[in-house]
């Protein structure tokens, strides 16, 4: 179900002071809130990132992975761009190549199953990206 | 031959380019000239929390731009669909009164923007749609409920609805059939992609087996045989391996392809203005997965003037044809079949 495959693209992972970045397109047919994020896991060639070395960013705006559940008065709307930026410790290299995997789990606010309980998007994606200016 | 006569509204769904709009190959207003550019209008449907920006409180300037756009290029509004996120924070539901207002900011907006009709969704109860009335009274904006697959018109949650709207008998609170829900098979295209993606012949046959079983049982009625038959989908898929995504097997199998006969319509048309001519993929000028010949016998018969967006759902596994002539097939598909019932579909405002 749904557009998957559109989560990376060939440009999605970029160089920062710090580290890398992974550029994200909302995996459904709808702008979603921010809060209608789970959680998200990053492995750069099989290494997973530490949960607190993860940030979602959208348009000018940062959390900590903990407070983005919490953001529902912010809309991700479909041709926007989210970031989640990796702090590694050191500049990321532009051109060098890694496989990256990323885990998405988001939940539909408007598709209640049952009491307390959203139909669940689940994104899981592993592939091979060169690093971006 | 005799006069035809003037039957529904031809229309589309800027759902149908999905996959255009988030790769950002077309913006908004790119996206419908090309609609009119190709003739898959009059009839325009657009998601609001898919299409506009900041929604549902785009601006002024962005309310002028589109009716002044849709004015210029001939199209009619027909349909702004909405969404009731009641979950959308995470400590606690939306309180009855926040949906309220979350839902009459939209329905504001499709009055500002010229729509007709607001599509909604079933997490709406009879009560939260009656409460909704004065509001789409107010901003003379008809209420349009989503008969989505697995839902059916004779689903209990549905009767609800419809003995609801019957006693109110507002003229604004009504019902937007959509195809998926009469179904005679899974889509060829989807079988396809399972081929193309590694899913093995026997698990493929099982699931086309098992759909016939879920088809020869009929619709389901109530939420526990719908959560029955997800499970057993889910069981399939993890014998096989793929339990990890196990839930995307039965999204599909199970939320998608409807197994209601397609005279059901007939129960509800009487309350219908907007419909959604879903369809997964042409194959051959023909749509084999919605039997569009039983359906629109129904349309014929009750005399339908409304409009119908084709609504092409085929992308979600199929990043390969073009959506524009999907639409385009599809919408020819219709003209012959009402032509043959008698009706000259309306192409033009």
């Amino acid at each position: 179900m749904a557009t998957h495959d559109t989560l990376l693209n060939k440009k999605s992972l970029a160089a920062t002071a710090n580290g890398l970045s992974l550029a994200l397109t909302v995996p459904w047919y709808r702008s979603l809130w921010v809060s209608s994020v789970t959680s998200i896991n990053v492995w750069i060639d099989g290494v997973e990132v530490a949960q607190d070395k993860l940030s979602f960013r959208l348009n000018d705006q940062s959390w900590s992975m903990t407070e983005v559940p919490n953001q529902w008065e912010t809309l991700w709307f479909m041709q926007d761009r989210a970031y989640v930026d990796l702090d590694l410790g050191k500049p990321g290299v532009v051109g060098e190549n890694h496989e990256v995997t990323i885990h998405i789990e988001m939940r539909l606010p408007y598709m209640q199953i049952k009491p307390g309980f959203y139909l669940p998007n689940i994104v899981h994606q592993v592939v091979p990206l060169k690093v971006q200016a | 031959m005799s006069e035809l006569k003037k039957g529904h509204l031809q229309g589309t769904t800027l759902y149908s380019y999905t996959r255009v709009f988030h790769q950002r190959e077309m913006t908004f207003e790119e996206l419908i000239r090309e609609v009119a550019r190709r003739g898959q209008g009059p009839g325009l449907e657009v998601i609001g929390f898919q299409s506009i920006r900041n929604f549902p409180n785009p601006g002024d300037e962005f309310v002028g731009k589109f009716k002044d756009l849709v004015s210029e290029l001939g199209l009619i509004p027909t349909s702004l669909a909405v969404n009731a996120d009641l979950g959308l924070r995470r400590d606690r539901l939306l309180s009855h009164d926040e949906m309220i207002d979350y839902m009459a900011a939209q329905i504001k907006l499709a009055s500002a923007l010229g729509f007709p009709v607001a599509r909604v969704q079933i997490s709406m109860t009879p009560d939260v749609m009656e409460a909704l009335l004065p509001t789409a009274e107010k901003y003379n904006v008809k209420l349009g409920l989503e008969v989505h697959s697995h839902h059916s018109p004779r689903h209990e949650e549905m009767q609800a609805h419809l003995e609801r709207y019957e006693k109110l008998n507002s003229g604004y609170l009504g019902f937007v059939p959509d195809f998926g829900a009469t179904t005679v098979g899974m889509p060829p295209s989807l079988i396809a992609k399972y081929r193309r993606t590694g899913v093995p012949e026997e698990m493929i046959t099982e699931l086309q087996d098992l759909w016939q079983v879920h088809h020869a049982e009929g619709a389901p009625k109530d939420g526990r045989t719908q959560g029955m038959r997800m499970g057993q989908v889910a069981g399939i898929a993890g014998k096989y391996g793929f339990g990890e995504t196990a839930i995307d097997y039965a999204i599909n199998h199970c939320g998608l392809f409807g197994h209601a006969d397609p005279s059901e319509w007939s129960d509800i048309l009487h309350l219908v203005w907007h419909t959604h001519g879903k369809f997964f993929g042409m194959e051959n000028g023909d749509e084999p997965t919605t039997p569009l010949v039983d359906i629109l016998n129904c349309y014929a018969k009750a005399g339908y003037t409304g409009s119908i967006s084709s609504e092409y759902e085929g992308f979600h596994w199929d990043a390969i044809s073009n959506p524009f002539d999907q639409v385009g097939a599809h919408q020819k598909r219709i003209r012959e079949i009402m032509a043959g019932y008698g009706y000259e579909v309306r192409t033009t405002a």
